[in-house]
């Protein structure tokens, strides 16, 4: 085996928090059961690591790469491109051809990259890509991460820091993929699955439907359980419960940790008090950040800080797809395009 | 008798204080209040409250306050008698609601025991009428589409079944452009792989009701084809390994094991099936590959359609 991959695994393993390692070598799947009882745990990290380079060394498939697949998950930032359609319906996808198509194209530009290719089970084509230049190895510890969906026009980046091969890497997957061309969408996020359920709609919308199912109204039997707390404001609460079911659905939401609104705006107060000289568009950024935006928002109205319903500019990240805005001057929409 | 030096008043009279009146409100009047009754205050003095100014008379002032009150507290008073009249004719109506529906039922049961059948009661029919639409409305999506008018316009619910169980449900948002007659696209939850955007842009905006029926059927199928990968999967788990699909499970590849009879060794072989079309539940594209060449192929493929058979019917 390669001296850089060994290298790479016992890396990556000893940074593995001890009690992790266990489930992390499992969920890799790459050894086998029989070969992970024999792992004694309980020894040293640096130990256990140059075990696991030696079971490792016995297997001869190529997907070790994706060992620290589930340790980086959620502390990647990961970005959302959109590829458009040339105008012809494709009949089937071909995941052979794809990877051929793939690796092709980066090959014949650079040499000295790796790039290997896993299939999960819904779907998803995990494409990991290292890159190097003429003269280096590639970089085992900065790779790129390519999610594709076969059959959708969405792909999903997490870029390394090396941004300057991001544009080979979206020409190959617009060749690979048969696409006529690829765009960045204003949507980013840590959390892979959040943005797959934006983008896919698979998140809970609010749809009228005549369902047997009974609207869930606010619950008063359990925030009553004691009777002889007597809610005063129960119409108001309702009504506050209900608009805020309408613009954010049921369900649990899709997991944001910002959402960025630049402002292009002039400023509009009372003429009297004049508060700028100059008739210019008025420029700042506001940002709203949290370990989950979505639920924060969605919360903000029961709990009294805001008034129901909230702000079009805040419900409609998750419908417009995007989370970071451009505001300018109202024409016909306020949004850019 | 005058002092010099400094003049302190004492308040000495032969009168007692004059006697307040028992419901004398608590001096805390907002000051605009007070200022109302004042002439002209100048604007420019500082808001300073200075209570009671020097230029007016306090206890006429007060004689003031206190009757304002008075016909305040009389009003209220007012409004209360008001109040509990009309609560006592609410619970009389109540009352006698429930006396007549008693006497009601009594005379229905009378007339029922002399064999005379009584006229309907208009209400209860038109209250069984509105219950029948209801449950119609509930019931409607077991048909496939449903809808509802809403605020927007109009959400469209597609419930995708197989083989006699519901599936997902899909849904749309619709909404009419001006009084053209023509629909656009507004909300959706269809999955991308649909080629949703595409049929709209055809469809929609000449013949809204084939742009459902052709949506109808795409999503129908594919939740077919995906159930049925799923069933083969579960009743087969050691026989059939799913080697490849695609997001539309319109291209799938297996790998099959199977006991063969005569001798007691398993054959494998491969087959791959293609729908070119993607309203269609049958495969248009079948190609199968064993391991040993050409000589098992007869046999493999007996075996072959036993599955397609299980696939038929199941």
């Amino acid at each position: 085996m390669d001296e850089t991959v060994a290298e790479y695994i016992r890396r990556t393993v000893l940074k593995m928090p001890r009690d992790e390692i266990k489930m992390m070598l499992q969920k890799w799947g790459f050894l086998s059961e029989a070969q992970l009882q024999t792992l004694n745990f309980h020894q040293q990290k640096d130990n256990i690591s140059q075990e696991v380079v030696q079971l490792c060394e016995v297997n001869p498939l190529n997907s070790y790469f994706f060992l620290d697949n589930h340790i980086y998950q959620n502390k990647r930032m990961w970005s959302v491109y959109q590829m458009k359609k040339s105008g012809e319906e494709e009949e089937y996808f071909d995941i052979a051809d794809f990877k051929k198509k793939f690796k092709g194209r980066i090959r014949s530009a650079l040499k000295n990259v790796t790039i290997t290719f896993k299939e999960y089970e819904d779907n998803a084509i995990w494409i990991r890509v290292a890159w190097g230049t003429p003269h280096k190895k590639p970089n085992q510890y900065k790779p790129s991460y390519v999610v594709y969906h076969s059959q959708t026009p969405y792909v999903f980046i997490s870029a390394s820091v090396l941004k300057s091969n991001l544009p080979l890497l979206c020409q190959a997957l617009i060749v690979a993929s048969n696409y006529r061309d690829i765009r960045e969408m204003e949507l980013r996020s840590h959390s892979l699955n959040s943005l797959k359920d934006i983008v896919f709609k698979r998140y809970s919308q609010n749809f009228q439907t005549y369902s047997p199912k009974p609207v869930q109204g606010w619950n008063v039997e359990a925030e009553n359980a004691d009777r002889r707390i007597v809610h005063e404001n129960r119409s108001v609460k309702e009504r506050i419960h209900r608009l805020n079911q309408e613009s954010f659905g049921c369900g649990p939401q899709p997991k944001l940790e910002f959402a960025q609104y630049r402002l292009d705006t002039m400023f509009k107060s009372d003429p009297k008090m004049d508060v700028l000289d100059k008739k210019e568009p008025f420029r700042c950024l506001v940002k709203f950040s949290s370990p989950h935006l979505l639920e924060s928002l969605k919360s903000l109205a029961p709990l009294g800080m805001a008034d129901a319903p909230l702000s079009p500019l805040l419900t409609c990240i998750t419908h417009k797809a995007r989370n970071y805005f451009k505001i300018r001057e109202k024409k016909e929409s306020f949004v850019s395009p | 008798m005058k002092r010099k030096g400094k003049r302190i008043f004492h308040w000495v009279s032969s009168q007692k204080f004059p006697d307040f009146p028992k419901f004398l409100p608590s001096l805390t009047l907002s000051m605009q209040e007070f200022f109302k009754f004042l002439p002209e205050f100048p604007n420019f003095l500082p808001k300073i409250p200075r209570f009671p100014p020097k230029t007016l008379n306090v206890l006429a002032h007060l004689e003031l306050l206190e009757a304002q009150h008075r016909g305040w507290a009389e009003a209220q008073e007012r409004q209360e008698q008001l109040q509990e009249r009309e609560k006592f004719l609410k619970s009389r109506i109540q009352e006698l609601r429930q006396r007549r529906d008693a006497l009601r039922e009594k005379v229905r049961q009378e007339l029922g025991n002399l064999g005379i059948a009584s006229e309907p009661d208009p209400r209860e029919v038109l209250e069984w009428k509105i219950q029948k639409c209801r449950e119609l409305l509930r019931l409607f999506r077991l048909t496939g589409i449903s809808g509802k008018l809403s605020p927007h316009g109009i959400s469209l619910s597609l419930h995708t079944s197989f083989e006699g169980s519901l599936l997902d449900s899909f849904h749309l948002e619709l909404q009419e452009r001006g009084d053209s007659g023509r629909f656009w696209l507004c909300r959706h939850s269809v999955p991308p792989f649909i080629p949703l955007e595409r049929l709209a842009r055809e469809l929609l905006p000449r013949n809204p009701r084939q742009f459902l029926g052709i949506l109808c059927r795409h999503l129908n199928t594919f939740v077919g084809r995906r159930e049925q990968l799923r069933k083969l999967q579960e009743e087969f788990p050691d026989s059939v390994q799913v080697l490849s699909q695609n997001s539309l499970c319109n291209f799938l590849s297996f790998r099959y094991r199977i006991p063969a009879e005569s001798s007691g060794e398993f054959q494998e072989f491969r087959a791959q099936l293609r729908y070119r079309d993607p309203t269609g539940t049958r495969p248009d594209d079948v190609t199968a590959v064993t391991g040993d060449g050409e000589r098992g192929i007869v046999g493999i493929l007996g075996v072959f359609w036993e599955f397609w058979d299980f696939f038929e019917n199941s």
